[in-house]
């Protein structure tokens, strides 16, 4: 009975952190894309043509980050997951807005970490797209620092009726492709 | 850049040839009016040090969060900071900020 019960609060608790998406069939531009897909998390289930990979990951458009899910499905899983990457063939994810349902949104949930933007310290150790980009365009850029992929961030914090605009630098706690970020200075 | 370098050797004669009390901490004013040029970059590691040193001697530290400080501090710090990173970005990546 008790094991019953610990079951069932599992169950509960995963239900409910579950977040879910309406996937559009609105498809991305690519000019109007700030730099490579980032925070990529992967799914490869088998497949009678060989593996099917979806991704899902961060892309900035004109300088907000947006969830995107691509997928593919090719002989290999290395293959299947460069395909799945192209953002000329991701599909926009957008929060549930039920009075938008349309009939050709689908809508897609996930266990997966939520990925928002939100106030950092130094120190965190964060996703790429929980920190805005450089609003100047030269600021944008990723640049080298101790061997290490790093790049500025811009942070809009409105508190006491005054807008705050901080800065700061993040770099890769490693040099993975899917690597962490760490903030390493906010001013 | 003369501005700077002679602010700062300033600073730092005065620091090596007198106590402590009586170094000469750049003002706000000052730090704003430091322009950076190419001909830094040679003498990068010091001109970082001695903007970590003003923020050291400040009371603000090398890794102070702005909520911590107060508003002129938060200004200092974000004047040193910005030149400190320019030093650091502009010196090892020298095609960044060419058209």
């Amino acid at each position: 009975m008790k094991r019953l019960f610990i079951f069932a609060l599992c169950a509960t608790a995963t239900a409910v952190s579950a977040e879910c998406y309406m996937r559009t069939s609105i498809r991305v531009a690519r000019q109007d894309i700030f730099g490579a897909p980032t925070d990529v998390q992967r799914i490869v289930t088998p497949d009678a043509q060989g593996d099917k990979c979806v991704l899902r990951y961060r892309l900035n458009i004109k300088g907000d980050w947006q969830t995107v899910e691509g997928e593919a499905t090719a002989a290999t899983e290395e293959v299947a997951c460069t395909k799945a990457l192209d953002v000329g063939q991701g599909w926009l994810l957008q929060d549930v807005a039920p009075k938008l349902v349309q009939a050709d949104n689908q809508m897609v949930c996930s266990d997966a970490p939520e990925i928002q933007v939100h106030p950092v310290r130094i120190g965190d150790e964060i996703w790429e797209s929980e920190v805005d980009v450089h609003s100047i365009p030269a600021e944008r850029a990723y640049f080298q620092y101790k061997h290490t992929r790093c790049r500025f961030f811009v942070e809009r914090d409105a508190k006491f009726q005054n807008l705050y605009i901080y800065q700061g630098v993040i770099c890769r706690v490693n040099s993975t492709q899917h690597s962490k970020w760490r903030v390493i200075d906010r001013y | 850049m003369k501005v700077l370098a002679a602010a700062l050797l300033l600073a730092s004669s005065v620091a090596m040839a007198q106590p402590a009390p009586h170094y000469r901490l750049l003002t706000i004013s000052e730090l704003r009016s430091i322009k950076l040029n190419d001909g830094m970059c040679p003498d990068k590691d010091s001109y970082i040090a001695e903007m970590e040193d003003q923020l050291t001697r400040k009371g603000i530290g090398v890794a102070a969060n702005p909520e911590s400080l107060s508003k002129e501090d938060t200004e200092f710090n974000a004047a040193a900071k910005i030149l400190i990173w320019s030093l650091r970005v502009g010196c090892a990546n020298p095609d960044r900020y060419k058209k």
